[in-house]
């Protein structure tokens, strides 16, 4: 099977077609790592870069990552079964104060489209809460997003609270929002910085491989 | 507070809408927020009526400097879910799902604008003061309502797997948008209008510029034209990225003023440099700067910003609007480098 279709079906959105084609391609006996990695990661990685180029909105995106799941619904069994593991583990949140999502959820997309797995925690997280789930979910990842001048600050928060609970070298902070920019966030201490989700899922995987 | 004693004159944002210099600087600003207004007015700050309300605000406009003051006509809101979330200062655009398929739709109680009362206008156009007028704008705009009532993210498929709904959504917002503006404008008060959507976020518009143009764009087309053919001018206020959106807010739908710029975009400075010549640039002192710089830095930024807009066609303001977390000292250095000479 060639998977290049599985990766165009993908960044045309076509979650049947993606699922039918991943089923395809297992019973043909593909290896499960080459259909994520040849097939629907290197979709969403066409749909990342098009998307920092403005070739493809938001739209095109959420539909591509839908299908995307659609073909991950079959062959995540099959991953799990065969070991493969992600590149790695990312915690990601809106901070206290702040219910704002749509950034969040794509760059959650774009960072499941480069293999990392995600831990999504919502909105409005208490930074008591995410320091919680650093310890339990041993992420290499914190990624916080806010949409104000004011709840940016809490972005600093969560950093200073890091520190304090002995968690900060375990873990790269990256920030981003609307009002967020490269020099608050290394005024605030934090690993990185991306205008937008198909950056920062870059960031990441270059922060990840090192 | 009365920070001039200057009568406010329309006339002069008329000037910098059409792009021509003025012999004083002209202030520009949509939303203040509630402390900023009792700032300015003092005791007799007075919410308790819809008329109170407008006279508050007339009062707060004119205390700070402006030649304009913005109004909003209630019972024209497109109704919502509401949020369950306390204490949070931002609302999520995936929030609304009021709107999820044709049955829902059919369903939605779509606001009557025959239930507003334009009347306040000139009820509360007696007190505006010299030649100040009203500049309406309506709750939230066509596509800002759209995703409040399907939510963003649902809005996005509906695009894919229903674009009859998608359209028809559109259509019946639009309509009801048009209809409330060309109401407003049957009143001499009104000086221009304010059409009143955010349109995209750092790095690129909310929906494809094809989409915005072939659901969004028409309707504003034809508000602006209604008041264009009305001898009155229209403001676009829209955050966010507009690079890829920008010939179609100046040639098809042809606003007058933008308002609504973001350093981390595109600073209002050198959007003015780009746009002078098409569209006036309203505001524009970044939000972050207002907030977290010091007096001193806000007040010559103002200055420079007026100095390098001498020829025309700006109106000194904030990149958004005046919420109660921009440092009072801030706000009122900013209106100071406006008052003087």
């Amino acid at each position: 099977m060639n998977l290049t279709e599985i990766s165009e079906y993908l960044q045309q959105g076509r979650a049947k077609e993606v699922r039918a084609l991943v089923q395809q391609a297992l019973e043909e006996q593909v290896s499960p790592q080459d259909i994520l990695n040849e097939g629907m990661l290197a979709g969403m990685q066409i749909i990342g870069i098009k998307f920092k180029k403005n070739e493809v909105f938001v739209p095109e995106v959420l539909i591509a990552a839908r299908a995307m799941n659609a073909g991950l619904e079959v062959l995540r069994p099959v991953l799990i079964n065969s070991g493969v593991k992600p590149i790695g583990k990312a915690i990601i949140c809106t901070v206290a104060g702040d219910l704002h999502d749509i950034g969040k959820n794509l760059v959650k997309m774009m960072f499941e489209g480069q293999g990392i797995e995600c831990l999504d925690l919502g909105v409005d997280v208490k930074t008591s809460t995410i320091i919680e789930k650093v310890e339990e979910y041993q992420p290499d990842l914190v990624c916080l997003s806010a949409l104000l001048a004011t709840t940016m600050m809490e972005q600093k928060e969560v950093i200073e609270a890091l520190i304090k609970a002995g968690l900060r070298e375990q873990v790269k902070v990256l920030v981003g929002g609307a009002p967020v920019t490269q020099a608050f966030a290394e005024e605030i201490g934090a690993d990185g910085y991306a205008m937008d989700a198909a950056s920062a899922a870059e960031l990441a995987k270059e922060i990840l491989l090192k | 507070m009365r920070m001039t004693k200057r009568i406010p004159d329309f006339n002069y944002l008329v000037k910098v809408l059409k792009r021509e210099p003025t012999d004083r600087p002209v202030m520009f600003e949509f939303i203040l927020g509630e402390e900023k207004e009792k700032l300015l007015v003092g005791k007799t700050y007075d919410v308790s009526t819809d008329l109170n309300r407008n006279i508050t605000r007339i009062k707060a406009f004119t205390n700070a400097g402006y030649d304009h003051c913005p109004i909003l006509i209630k019972g024209a809101e497109f109704p919502r879910k509401l949020d369950e979330h306390e204490n949070v200062q931002t609302k999520s655009l995936n929030a609304g799902s009021t709107i999820i398929d044709r049955d829902s739709f059919l369903r939605y109680q779509w606001p009557d604008v025959s239930n507003c009362d334009f009347s306040l206008i000139a009820k509360a156009g007696k007190f505006l003061e010299g030649n100040m007028k009203f500049i309406p704008y309506s709750y939230d705009g066509i596509l800002e309502n759209a995703i409040g009532i399907v939510g963003y993210e649902n809005l996005c498929y509906m695009l894919y797997d229903d674009e009859d709904l998608f359209a028809d959504i559109f259509e019946k917002i639009g309509s009801i948008t048009m209809e409330y503006f060309e109401k407003c404008l049957e009143y001499d008060e009104v000086g221009a209008i304010l059409c009143n959507d955010d349109w995209g976020f750092n790095s690129q518009t909310m929906l494809p510029p094809h989409v915005l143009r072939k659901y969004v764009f028409p309707w504003y087309q034809k508000i602006v034209k209604s008041a264009h053919d009305k001898g009155r001018l229209a403001i676009v206020h829209s955050c966010g990225y507009y690079h890829d959106i920008i010939d179609d807010m100046v040639d098809m739908i042809q606003f007058d003023g933008k308002h609504s710029f973001e350093d981390n975009i595109y600073p209002v400075e050198k959007a003015y440099q780009d746009l002078k010549d098409r569209i006036a640039i309203l505001g524009g002192l970044d939000m972050n700067f207002l907030t977290y710089k010091n007096s001193e830095e806000v007040y010559q930024r103002s200055k420079k910003m007026l100095a390098l807009t001498k020829q025309g066609g700006y109106a000194l303001g904030s990149g958004n609007s005046i919420p109660d977390y921009v440092p009072d000292e801030n706000y009122l250095a900013m209106l100071r480098a406006g008052i003087e000479k």
